[in-house]
């Protein structure tokens, strides 16, 4: 079943563009990793589907209902992210009760069971939380609430290494028991890597990339040798990102090899490694002419 | 995993059981505020009148009035107004399950309970003023009658007080929703309230006349019945007006 379904879709601030023309369908129970640079347009889109920001064109769907307003979407959903807004006055246990009364998959046991992980004491008020803590309360407000669609928005911001990795793994033990639609963004894309399916890549506010995340590091190739020997191996091929390493160059390349271009790239020399989910990540969010290395060399 | 179906009056309830918990604060405030200008009115200098005296007798008087209670529980009415429409509010509430008409029927009920909660204990604290009169100078007049003297009175005072709280809680509520949709609607708004003030800034225009109305619609309606209609329909027409606004309202903007 199409969890989510987003035609042409367009969101403007103003004048200025925030997201424009995507297109694609997020299916039933899978876990999709929304990743793209600073200003991508990544909370845009999650804000929109969460209901709680409107499209300027296209269509959106979520549980085949248009979210914004809906009633439906916002029982079904829940959208968590560093800046979740709490009333100061209520602790944290207070919290959880109006999560339970809201949420009908709420559960409590879980939370609790998680906030004594996390040496999070229920007694005490969100804001007195240090930052760190703060995202691990949302990680675990978004785990317990066992929504059949859940979206992070960032959940690890501020967490330490040990938390982070402590909530992908609570995460994915509590979605292989209870299965369910998952959408995380997050900048750090080797630490997800592990939970997600399928990836999202949006550059440049429009959809760059969304398939398995095992296609997307296949669909590349990463090259190394000189200069060079690179242009003339990869003559017609769709170079996705060039950098330096030391002495030799590596390039990122789209992987249509064949098996005789492959023997020839051998033949001359030239390394081929599959790339990981990051590089391949990368490779397709950096500018073709420009790393950072040539606002130095200029 | 399955979809849950939530009906729209059971998420107003939970809204509004919610926001009675998280804005128990808003509540204490009222009662503070209460306590410390009733305080005053004790406590202070009445107003005093220099009285006169003839050759046989002399007469002072001092007189005592509940009014600043009522300035200041309308004063809290319009905070509230305002408070429930910011975006710390409107997250929150979004933080659970919510949709925009849900949270203007649950800021609503809100609105219903506080204005309840403002208007007994206003005229109480007009009837505990009394009683505290009597006890400190013996004897009094008291212009008003109490519970027991004419309850009829007593009851529609409540009333009154009730619908003047909930009206301007209401309008500003809605007022602020509109310049939260484009800020430009200051603009009209505050021409409004100039106009409805009787602005001597208006007056020159030769219009003060006509809008002097507007603010008497209310103040000066001598039947109970026909004041109760006013404010009913009033709140009715601008409730539903509030609805525009906060169906374009975007939540969690950053």
């Amino acid at each position: 079943m199409t969890v989510i379904s987003v035609k042409h879709v367009s969101k403007n601030y103003s004048r200025i563009a925030a997201l424009t023309d995507l297109t694609f369908k997020i299916e039933e129970n899978v876990i999709t990793g929304i990743v793209g640079r600073n200003g991508a347009g990544k909370t845009t889109l999650l804000k929109m589907i969460a209901g709680f920001q409107k499209t300027t064109k296209g269509e959106l769907r979520v549980f085949n209902e248009n979210p914004f307003r809906s009633l439906l979407v916002s029982a079904n959903s829940i959208y968590i992210d560093d800046a979740m807004s709490y009333p100061g006055s209520m602790k944290l246990h207070e919290l959880f009760d109006e999560f339970n009364r809201f949420y009908a998959n709420w559960n409590e046991e879980l939370a609790v069971r998680l906030m004594e992980y996390f040496s999070i004491p229920l007694n005490t008020r969100h804001r007195f939380l240090s930052k760190g803590k703060r995202s691990t309360f949302n990680a675990i407000v978004g785990i317990a609430a066992r929504c059949p669609l859940t979206i992070f928005d960032e959940p690890t911001t501020g967490m330490d290494t040990a938390a982070r990795n402590d909530f992908y793994r609570a995460l994915l033990k509590d979605y292989i028991a209870f299965p369910r639609t998952i959408l995380l963004s997050s900048h750090y894309i080797d630490e997800m890597k592990d939970v997600l399916e399928n990836l999202l890549v949006i550059h440049r506010k429009r959809i760059r990339y969304h398939g398995s995340v095992s296609d997307l590091q296949e669909a590349h190739v990463s090259l190394r040798g000189s200069s060079e020997q690179l242009s003339g191996a990869t003559l017609g091929k769709n170079i996705v990102s060039k950098t330096t390493r030391g002495l030799q160059d590596e390039w990122i390349v789209e992987n249509d090899f064949s098996d005789a271009e492959r023997a020839e790239l051998n033949r001359q020399g030239i390394t081929n490694t599959s790339v990981s989910l990051n590089d391949a990540y990368l490779a397709l969010t950096e500018q073709l002419r420009g790393g950072i290395d040539d606002v130095f060399n200029a | 995993m399955s979809l849950t179906h939530r009906t729209m009056g059971e998420i107003v309830k939970q809204q509004f059981l919610f926001k009675l918990r998280s804005n128990a604060a808003v509540i204490t405030a009222l009662f503070v505020m209460q306590a410390v200008v009733w305080g005053f009115i004790i406590s202070g200098a009445p107003n005093s009148f220099p009285g006169f005296s003839m050759s046989t007798f002399e007469l002072r008087w001092n007189s005592i009035t509940n009014d600043k209670v009522v300035m200041a529980s309308l004063l809290w009415a319009l905070v509230v107004g305002v408070l429930m429409t910011t975006p710390g509010q409107r997250n929150a509430s979004f933080t659970y399950v919510s949709s925009p008409v849900t949270e203007n029927l649950a800021n609503f009920c809100f609105f219903g309970l506080a204005a309840i909660i403002a208007g007994v204990t206003t005229v109480l604290s007009g009837s505990v003023l009394k009683l505290v009169v009597f006890m400190k100078d013996g004897s009094s007049i008291i212009e008003t009658g109490g519970l027991i003297a004419a309850p009829l009175d007593f009851f529609s005072r409540i009333v009154v007080m009730i619908l003047y709280t909930l009206l301007i809680m209401v309008v500003v509520y809605t007022c602020m929703l509109f310049v939260q949709m484009n800020r430009l609607m200051i603009v009209p708004i505050v021409l409004l309230v100039l106009l409805s003030t009787k602005s001597s800034v208006f007056g020159h225009l030769g219009i003060e006349g006509n809008i002097v109305t507007l603010f008497d619609f209310f103040y000066n309606e001598s039947s109970f019945w026909l004041f109760l209609v006013k404010t009913g329909v009033v709140m009715a027409i601008v409730s539903i007006l509030s609805f525009f606004p906060s169906s374009r309202i975007e939540v969690k903007q950053s």
